[in-house]
């Protein structure tokens, strides 16, 4: 039986997001797919797993190595969605760090990534409300409504951006503030 | 040699992989290898080790060498000529380390 649940995290609460996920296994459901704002499960014994999520963005290794890797180390590939892949394993007593990441450099690597990313998909957004938008006077609008709506959407967007990349950075700059490497 | 002070210190992580590659192994068998080598201490996480792959590859201090027989998705590298020459170099850097350490801390190594 598969079950979907609507919800959605912002990339700065992966917490909120893994303990959600390992919530749904402890009581009996799986992920499987991972849409836009969508969780889709599937329902089997309850187990304590454990997620871990990653984000590649220009990569030389290929990705059928990449997961080979993962697959190998005991991490199963669950899914992908816009450069994030989400991993799992059953939990296990032995296994004290149960994490894709066991040192800072690692770890601060996957939010530079991230930054890296969003700072590209950032450009048009900032053009449009640094640039377009002021130069835009009202003769030259022919479709009023539609401008004003476009205009609301688009500063929206803009403002979820900046607080991610804000938010990620904060992140980034606390795993820098670790003593240890 | 300038050059390979730029990468030094390495990471207890990255200079394991660079010493577990002085023979071909594929990403599992590093993680195998750092393990037995280190008793269990040193366990490289999935990502760690990957990132480190890519980073070492970039900087060519490991290059290809082929695939695992049996799984063409398990691809093996091995050390370069350079990557030697930096962990020679990280290798007397932490041997300075140790004796400094001992001496002043007065433990007898």
């Amino acid at each position: 039986m598969k079950k979907t649940v609507r919800k959605m995290f912002f990339a700065w609460n992966g917490d909120k997001e893994k303990e959600f996920l390992e919530e749904m296994a402890l009581k009996g459901y799986r992920l499987v797919k991972v849409k836009f704002g969508k969780y889709v499960f599937e329902e089997e014994q309850p187990k304590k797993l454990i997620y871990q999520f990653d984000f590649r963005s220009f990569d030389k290794i290929s990705e059928a190595e990449y997961l080979q890797i993962y697959e190998d180390a005991g991490w199963s590939f669950v899914a992908r969605i816009a450069g994030w892949y989400y991993f799992s394993r059953e939990w296990n007593q032995e296994e004290i760090d149960l994490s894709l990441f066991n040192n800072n450099r690692s770890r601060s690597a996957m939010y530079k990534r991230l930054l890296f990313f969003l700072l590209l998909t950032g450009f048009p957004l900032y053009y449009q409300v640094l640039l377009f938008f002021p130069a835009m006077t009202e003769a030259k609008i022919e479709l009023p409504r539609f401008y004003f709506l476009f205009r609301i959407i688009v500063l929206i967007l803009t403002g979820l951006h900046l607080l991610a990349v804000v938010r990620i950075f904060y992140l980034y700059l606390n795993i820098k503030r670790d003593i240890s490497e | 040699m300038n050059n390979i002070k730029r990468f030094s210190p390495l990471t207890e992580a990255t200079y394991y992989i660079l010493l577990a590659l002085v023979e071909p192994l594929h990403g599992y068998g590093i993680i195998k290898k750092v393990e037995e080598m280190t008793t269990g201490r040193v366990r490289l996480a999935a990502g760690t080790l990957y990132g480190a792959l890519s980073t070492l590859l970039d900087h060519k201090q490991i290059i290809l060498i082929g695939e695992d027989k049996g799984n063409k998705r398990r691809k093996l590298y091995q050390i370069t000529e350079s990557g030697r020459v930096l962990l020679n170099y990280e290798i007397e850097r932490l041997q300075e380390m140790v004796s400094n350490g001992a001496r002043e801390m007065g433990v007898s190594i």
